[in-house]
């Protein structure tokens, strides 16, 4: 190949990346999702948490053997957890407000269930910016608004998952109640008083009460632990992550040439940024030193280093995002490949060293499986269409150049961790 | 760093425990020169050769150097390249002859293998040779003698291998080819065959004819190159010139008193014998009469020995670790006999003054002619270097072993 065409050939590989890069940044969505809260957005396995440790203090509530008890403490705190912020909308209750608030419960116990059981059609609306909402006369700000016509919850994303557990189930709780009807039909509101509730912030602090009592009696009940690890669980939804890797690339060369090496150990770093949930963009570089022996007293040692730029593509086995496997995924990726390489040959007397520098084309793929708190082990395989040779010029001494080659592809495969945040 | 002082010592070991090469045979009771990996620096009537020939170790090839521009002509593998392997050269047809145990391979100009019948079974110790006529004798330590008569072409026209008995009762005892094509050996019993190898060779049995000079058994004989009727021969007490066309003993020394420190046959033949620990002597021919040259200088084992009688210029290696023992009875022309603490000298024989006092690179192969020193390097990727005592300058060539290593 012409050294015109093979730089030709290179610019057409890089071209070709560049565009797909480009045509995908256009559907790059930052923050905004509409994603029914799947795993793939940042607070998707926080809202379904949420729904799930609601959904189950309220199965716990309804048919628990012990729920009589737990019912007739609704809308109170115990008294381990009397200091507890989530216990603050219920510590000034006065004693209709406290027996309104459970005698509400108890009725509506079931209605929720139902509520919750067809919140599965529920759309989640995550947004970046401050929501607002119209109370009386004013806007005032929101962590989360509820269509409950449209079926629609719209959330600010940053705040929802800055929150704490307790915080984030509150919150959903409070939404939820929305749903619910009062004594005349109506759909429970923020504004106006309801019951002994009274004043315009009567609703509001109604809900608050409905809401935090499910809450204490989920962290008393210890659903909220139970949801521990799956809250700590690292998230596919992580916009950036850290690789690294160790390698052993299978070169294919060996029957060409003495002084090329079967197997060559590497390391890679690398970091890929998640364009959207399922393409993202890395860029690794790989280095490799290695020594070995071909015959007696002739030392072969190479250094490589490549950079790549490529492209993935997730895809997840497995939709349930509240499970490790779940969260696990294959990246699939395509890229290109600088390699700088430098061979020196020595024997006790003299030393040759010859240095190439080529460009290709690459494919691969990784499993990454989840582990805890933003950490990921992961296995791979890459396939590096590099076609090269060192070529020895020994002209000064009236003898043939001795080329060293490596043709065709060279396989890699790799074990390593990621930290995705 | 204590590990590299560890590492030294176990180098100098190796060295030594790897120095002797395999070439390792008296040059007494031989026809011929013993063989060496290196062909001879010297052609006919002693003319410097400029081509090389060596058995590389590390690539188990025949490499062929050009010396005058020190470039690597070609490189021949060879059958069985994993025993040892012994070269000779003729210049004029571009022939390599190369022989191992139990084996003769001729190679032509193109590298190419030339068929031949000759068969024998022992291994070889000696050749002898004659370019212009074509002859190659091969020797073995089974005492079998083998002859190769090539034609014009390269091609092998006739091959005769016989046994050291002759018709008469007597065997082999040394001997070597003339410039007329006579092989003439000494026979047990103190005689002398003329063998003619023509007839030989036509006939397919030995053909030859016999004297008997009264000096006792001869163990070493060279013809001189200026004079091929008359050559130098050594029996157990004396040293003597003798015609072999007219039988006749032209000159005699009695060396009873001395014992011998080395035989050689490169340039010019001559021996090497002690009158004491200290004081070499060297024997010669020189307008048909025998000529002594007392050294008065110490040396080590002279293991490698060239003598230049027109040049006046005695040329040797020395090996400085080695000191000579009167007890010794094993003498061998080789400069890769001990391939440590070595020297190579020159010495002006009318006043002793010392022309060359070159330290020879450890674990190298050398070859000595009395104008320059070839070093073959024990490096894998290959490296060899030519220093031309003359002119005092050195030239080099590297990484001839690599495309051979790199298959």
């Amino acid at each position: 190949m012409t050294k015109n065409k093979s730089v030709f050939t290179r610019m057409l590989y890089l071209k070709i990346l560049v565009s797909i890069i480009m045509l995908f940044l256009v559907y790059v969505d930052c923050l905004a999702s509409t994603f029914v809260g799947n795993g793939g957005n940042v607070g998707d396995v926080e809202i379904q948490v949420s729904f799930h440790m609601l959904a189950d203090i309220v199965n716990q509530l309804n048919t628990d053997e012990h729920s009589d008890f737990l019912l007739e403490t609704l809308c109170t705190c115990p008294e381990d957890l009397k200091n507890h912020p989530m216990c603050e909308p219920l510590i000034n209750l006065g004693k209709e407000e406290t027996l309104f608030c459970r005698s509400f419960l108890q009725q509506n116990m079931k209605n929720i269930q139902g509520i919750l059981r067809r919140s599965a059609k529920m759309e989640v609306h995550w947004t970046g910016s401050d929501i607002l909402v119209k109370d009386h006369s004013y806007l005032r700000a929101a962590d989360a608004v509820i269509n409950w016509q449209n079926q629609v919850l719209a959330i600010d994303q940053n705040r929802f998952v800055s929150m704490r557990a307790s915080e984030r189930l509150f919150l959903i709780s409070h939404e939820i109640m929305h749903f619910l009807n009062d004594s005349q039909g109506q759909k429970l509101s923020d504004i106006g008083p309801i019951g002994p509730f009274e004043g315009n912030q009567g609703g509001r602090n109604f809900i608050n009460a409905l809401a935090a009592s499910l809450v204490v009696k989920s962290i008393d009940q210890g659903v909220l632990d139970s949801y521990f690890t799956v809250l700590n669980r690292s998230r596919s939804a992580s916009r950036y992550w850290f690789d690294l890797s160790l390698g052993s690339v299978s070169t294919n060369a060996s029957q060409n040439s003495k002084f090329t090496q079967a197997y060559i150990a590497d390391s890679e770093i690398g970091f890929h940024f998640q364009l959207n949930p399922r393409f993202a963009l890395g860029v690794n570089y790989r280095s490799s030193e290695e020594t070995a022996k071909s015959v007696s007293r002739l030392w072969i040692k190479e250094k490589l280093k490549a950079y790549q730029l490529v492209l993935g593509y997730r895809f997840f086995p497995s939709d349930d995002v509240l499970t490790r496997l779940g969260q696990s995924h294959f990246l699939l990726s395509a890229g290109i490949e600088k390699l700088q390489a430098t061979q020196n040959l020595s024997d006790s007397f003299s030393t040759l060293t010859e240095n190439i520098a080529v460009i290709s084309p690459l494919i691969g793929t990784r499993y990454y499986l989840a582990s805890d708190n933003g950490l990921w082990f992961f296995a791979g395989a890459a396939l590096l269409f590099h076609n090269y040779k060192y070529k020895y010029n020994l002209d000064q001494y009236s003898l043939p150049a001795v080329e060293v080659k490596y043709p065709g592809q060279q396989y890699r495969f790799e074990i390593g961790v990621s930290y995705g945040f | 760093m204590a590990f590299k002082y560890l590492l030294y010592p176990l180098i100098v070991l190796n060295l030594i425990a790897c120095s002797k090469t395999s070439s390792s045979n008296s040059n007494e009771q031989v026809i011929g020169s013993t063989l060496e990996s290196i062909s001879p620096g010297y052609g006919e009537a002693g003319t410097l050769q400029n081509d090389l020939l060596i058995f590389d170790q590390t690539t188990r090839r025949i490499h062929h150097f050009n010396l005058t521009n020190m470039s690597l002509i070609n490189s021949t593998p060879v059958k069985n390249p994993e025993l040892d392997h012994y070269l000779f050269y003729f210049k004029t047809q571009d022939i390599v002859f190369d022989l191992s145990s139990g084996n003769l391979s001729i190679f032509n100009s193109a590298r190419k293998e030339v068929s031949h019948s000759l068969k024998f079974t022992g291994m070889p110790v000696s050749v002898a040779a004659n370019e212009s006529l074509g002859l190659f004798i091969v020797y073995d330590n089974l005492k079998s003698t083998g002859i190769v008569k090539l034609g014009s072409n390269g091609e092998v026209s006739q091959s005769f291998v016989g046994g050291p008995l002759l018709d008469t009762g007597e065997t082999f005892l040394a001997g070597d080819l003339n410039s007329s094509g006579k092989l003439v050996v000494s026979l047990t019993g103190g005689a002398i065959a003329v063998i003619d190898t023509a007839q030989t060779l036509a006939q397919q049995q030995w053909i030859y004819s016999k004297f008997t000079p009264n000096i006792g058994d001869i163990t070493w004989m060279a013809p001189l190159p200026d004079n091929p009727d008359i050559f130098m021969v050594k029996s157990r007490q004396k040293v003597e010139l003798i015609n072999i066309t007219t039988t006749t003993l032209i000159d005699v020394l009695d060396v009873s008193t001395m014992a011998t420190a080395q035989l050689s046959k490169i340039k010019d033949p001559h021996l090497l014998m002690m009158e004491n620990s200290y004081n070499p002597v060297l024997i010669y021919a020189q307008s048909n009469q025998i000529k002594t040259h007392t050294a008065n200088i110490q040396f080590g084992k002279i293991m490698y020995s060239v003598l230049d009688i027109a040049a006046g210029e005695w040329t040797f290696v020395e090996n400085s670790a080695e000191t000579w023992n009167a007890a010794e009875n094993y003498y061998y022309n080789n400069a890769d006999y001990y391939k440590v603490s070595r020297k190579a000298k020159k010495l002006r024989l009318s006043d002793h003054l010392f022309l060359l006092n070159k330290d020879l690179i450890s674990g190298a192969q050398i070859r000595l002619t009395n104008e320059s020193i070839f070093t073959l390097f024990s490096a894998t990727m290959g490296y060899a270097k030519l220093y031309n005592m003359d002119q005092y300058t050195e030239k080099e060539i590297r990484y001839f072993n690599l495309s051979y290593l790199n298959q």
